[in-house]
């Protein structure tokens, strides 16, 4: 290790890239949606804009909060991605791949909703406290079939370790791993907080749910957390699901990841714009039954295939 | 010179002077405790050099009965946390219980209850660790009874039968290795029960299930959310911070050490998971919709003995290791989030979570060290129980056995479903606006914050440096010697095992480090941008309507249970008619109703008594039954 290290966690692959590349898909998530909706959409440097512009506000932090928990909350969300950023694996391999193991990893991404949920309870906002019970309910929905559609993976693999996942899911091809790649795509939309699963933010209902007592930087840093977290998962899943080909030039596989990621994001979108918003109750059958069915059946096709 | 190890049986003797010592019995009592606590530590020095210390002093020539003292790897890990956390539990008592009656006959039953704990890991002879076990429950039951209500009468009656229940199965199994091979002492028992005969199958049942009353395992949990309540804090906090577990060691202790039985799949051991996963799904799905906090964190332990239960079901050395692992996290993270609930309970007066609300204004202290607790106990990396908990996962991963898989992915799913029912009763705890009632309340005295203060210290370290543990831990699975290699590898960054890694240590400098990064950007948002010149107190954003009634429209624990509940209604629905407590509402109610004729003429005796003459009478019966 040595200075190297800095470099990688706070540049390449770490928070600078995983940053900027969040922002970059950020706007074309916004672009094809305005496209899909003939509008004219913003500028690629709107989103970069947007959080410039955030940081330089005032940041207040209400009377009715506690201090502490409200200002660590987004801290924490982003901490969370920067370390998810070095060990997800791009081009083939991750920064940090020997700290950790899958299980880890899918821990380290589920922190940023932890970290909403703490801040949108403790803003002392009715309208946070009601956004967090949704992101917690949420959050009980879709977790047991991203489980079961990651670890299915493990299962067939009889490893935890990235590496071997992307091997085997290389080995077996991209078909057997499809519908547990369509789990994790749906349980992914619900991560973001994207259409229809955009229920604890609802706009509509509950102002912007845990973001409501926001402000300034602290929003800033949050909104970049969610920027980052369309690169992160999207990648993420690529890189389980869908490692091959792989040719050994780095940079080669790199773009070629950041293309397969861009395709997660068209995917995305195309599913933001065909759908409205569910109920909480409705969002957490469709979880429970069409979700969980899913990654069941790869679990099963991986258990008979293998 | 006198022997260490009998210093360690110093709190049966204190008991009984605990009535002469005035107003200083919680001094005493915590004194007594250290000395233990001290006297242990440097007993089990030879152990960590690899001697086991067994001693035997005659007790009854003409029965050849011994009493045997047996310290090894496994009970001097044992031993050394029950009397640290009842000496942490002693300390909170001082300020909790000073405005109760009868205090002499509390801390009496304490330090007995204590020494009990003690005195049953450190038995080295089967009938000495049932009177043991009997003076653990019997003081357990004063404890419970302490406050003297109705409902503490009924919670402790109940875990008194149940108990019963279970220690009547194990006077049985140890009866009849008595009388099958005539021998009590539990090293030479281990030479003699090798190869294992035939009828050891049964009489390894019969110890299952008299532990698992003790250990609350489900179905026999029910005692557990009843008495934790009602029961005195610091008590509440031993038990599920530590007697619970006397149930597990007792498993570890009869099944692998002196029946030399190995769990890995085996058909026992596939049911012992199963009960272990049920437990967990029960315990996690009650904990979410449950408003009395003491009793959420009872159904909390019950899901975290689940997780120690479905480790060892699988029995390798690596579910031995998670499971001793997790309960050594567990031991330290209930007792200190039982005490900063007791801290609530002292200030508020109340253990609805509905009636509280916004108190981490006021206690902040309490709130920070229940929230860390909270992140810590639900498995969030990187606290302790996450350590503990990914080793469950991969323990039960590794015999890649779809049955095995199926219960991993419900693990780590409970493991967010608890997650979700601690951001619950934080929520409505400890953020929100404040209620009126409350907003005079007062952060809780220093004896009472510094106990949960240290465990919490403790916990994140463990959480951080993970070896520290395991490199206690791992002797003690080793000298219960299961079958297969000893499969995980420890270093100062973190573990190995066969199938994944996880480095504590870098993970944790990671996070910590990008948490730096992440504060750098706001501080310096902070410099950069202009302040308001007069500083606006800005109240809670409701959408411009007066604040005001902010504390009628409070938001409670609802959100985050209600549309759950609603789906799984049916379930609930049974659960509440108490449908799941068939053993306590069948069976020991009819008993109940048809001896409380006797039990309403003997009551005017005493309850205790009574009760202890007719548990003679039982052993009595049994014994000549058995002969």
């Amino acid at each position: 290790m040595g200075p190297e290290i800095f470099f990688k966690v706070l540049v390449f692959p770490g928070f600078f890239f995983a940053a900027v590349m969040g922002l970059l898909y950020l706007w074309l998530h916004r672009k094809l949606l305005a496209r899909f909706q003939w509008r004219v959409g913003p500028p690629v440097y709107q989103t970069f804009a947007d959080f410039v512009k955030l940081f330089f506000k005032e940041t207040i932090i209400p009377a009715g909060c506690n201090k502490l928990a409200f200002v660590s909350a987004p801290l924490l969300a982003l901490a969370s991605l920067i370390a998810a950023s070095v060990l997800i694996p791009i081009g083939g391999r991750g920064a940090l791949e020997f700290t950790a193991d899958l299980i880890v990893l899918l821990y380290l991404l589920t922190l940023p909703a932890v970290a909403l949920l703490i801040g949108g309870a403790s803003s002392g906002n009715p309208f946070g406290g009601v956004g967090a019970g949704r992101k917690a309910t949420l959050l009980l929905s879709y977790e047991l079939g991203l489980v079961v559609s990651l670890l299915s993976l493990a299962f067939g693999a009889g490893s935890l370790r990235i590496g071997d996942l992307m091997r085997f899911s290389e080995r077996v091809g991209p078909l057997l791993c499809l519908p547990g790649a369509i789990a994790f795509l749906l349980c992914m939309q619900a991560k973001l907080g994207l259409l229809p699963f955009d229920i604890p933010e609802a706009k509509t209902e509950i102002m912007a749910g845990v973001y409501t007592e926001y402000s300034g930087v602290l929003l800033g840093l949050l909104k970049l957390s969610k920027a980052m977290l369309l690169f992160l998962l999207p990648s993420f899943l690529v890189s389980l699901f869908f490692p091959g080909p792989v040719t050994g030039v780095y940079l080669f596989d790199t773009l070629l990841h950041l293309a397969k990621v861009a395709v997660i994001v068209l995917v995305v979108s195309i599913i933001v714009a065909v759908n409205p918003r569910l109920r909480i109750d409705q969002a957490l059958r469709f979880f429970w039954v069409y979700v969980l069915g899913l990654s069941a059946l790869s679990f099963i096709l991986i258990r008979f295939a293998v | 010179m006198i022997d260490p190890i009998l210093l360690s049986f110093l709190p049966l003797v204190g008991a009984f002077l605990v009535p002469l010592t005035g107003k200083y019995k919680p001094h005493f009592t915590a004194s007594v405790l250290f000395l233990t606590l001290l006297s242990l530590v440097w007993a089990s020095l030879p152990v960590l050099r690899g001697e086991n210390v067994h001693r035997v002093y005659s007790w009854a020539k003409e029965l050849d009965l011994n009493f045997e003292v047996y310290m090894d790897s496994l009970s001097a890990f044992f031993s050394i946390l029950t009397c640290f956390l009842c000496l942490l539990a002693a300390v909170y008592s001082a300020r909790y219980m000073e405005r109760e009656e009868g205090l002499s006959r509390y801390y009496l039953a304490y330090l007995l209850f204590s020494g009990g704990m003690i005195g049953v890991l450190l038995s080295g002879n089967l009938l000495q660790f049932y009177l043991f076990w009997e003076l653990m429950s019997l003081t357990c039951f004063l404890l419970v009874s302490q406050l003297g209500t109705g409902a503490a009468h009924r919670a402790a009656f109940k875990y008194f039968v149940m108990i019963h229940a279970g220690a009547l199965c194990l006077l049985l199994a140890i009866c009849t290795i008595y009388l099958k091979v005539g021998e009590l002492s539990m090293p030479r028992l281990k030479t003699l029960l090798s190869p294992s005969p035939g009828w050891l199958g049964p009489v390894s049942l019969l110890t299952l299930l008299g532990f698992g009353f003790k250990a609350g395992v489900v179905p026999l949990h029910t005692w557990l959310p009843e008495a934790h309540p009602e029961a005195p804090t610091p008590v509440s906090s031993l038990l599920s911070g530590i007697m619970v577990k006397t149930g597990i060691y007792g498993v570890l202790r009869f099944l692998f050490d002196v029946f030399g039985l190995s769990l890995s799949s085996s058909t026992l051991g596939l049911a012992t998971s199963t009960l272990g996963i049920l437990a967990i799904l029960m315990g996690v799905h009650a904990a979410l919709v449950e408003k009395d906090i003491k009793k959420f964190l009872a159904f909390s332990t019950i899901a975290n003995i689940g997780y120690i239960v479905l480790a060892v079901g699988v029995g390798s050395g690596l579910g031995l290791t998670a499971g001793i692992f997790h309960l050594l996290n567990h031991a330290l993270l209930k007792s200190s989030l039982f005490m900063l609930a007791g801290c609530v309970l002292y200030r508020t007066g109340t253990r609805n979570i509905d009636e509280m609300g916004g108190l981490g204004k006021v206690m902040p202290v309490t709130a920070g060290l229940f929230l860390i607790g909270a992140l810590a106990i639900s498995g969030i990396p990187p606290f302790n129980a996450f350590a503990s908990k990914l080793l469950v996962y991969q323990a039960a991963l590794v015999p890649f056995s779809p049955i095995y898989a199926c219960y991993a992915f419900l693990a780590i799913y409970a493991s967010i479903v608890i997650f979700v029912a601690f951001m619950r009763v934080t929520h409505a705890v400890f953020f929100g606006s404040i209620q009126d009632r409350l907003r005079r309340v007062k952060e809780v005295p220093a004896s009472m914050l510094a106990p949960p203060l240290i465990l919490t210290t403790i916990s994140v370290l463990f959480g951080v440096l993970p070896n520290l543990p395991l490199s206690f831990v791992a002797p003690s699975v080793q000298s219960l010697g299961p079958g297969g290699a000893f499969d995980l590898t420890s270093s100062w960054l973190g573990y190995m095992t066969p199938i994944g890694f996880y480095r504590a240590l870098t993970l944790s400098v990671l996070i910590a480090g990008s948490f730096g990064v992440a504060g750098a950007l706001y501080l310096s948002s902070l410099k950069l941008v202009p302040r308001a010149p007069v500083p606006v107190k800005l109240e809670t954003m409701i959408g411009g309507e007066e604040v005001t009634s902010l504390g009628r429209s409070r938001v409670g624990a609802e959100p985050f249970s209600g549309s759950f509940r609603n789906a799984l209604k049916p379930l609930y629905n049974i659960a509440e008619k108490s449908g799941f407590d068939i053993l306590w509402v069948g069976l020991a109610r009819g008993v109940q109703k048809s001896a409380s004729g006797i039990h309403r003429r003997l009551l005017t005796a005493g309850y205790v008594p009574v009760m202890l003459l007719l548990l003679a009478f039982s052993v009595m019966v049994l014994v000549f039954l058995v002969v």
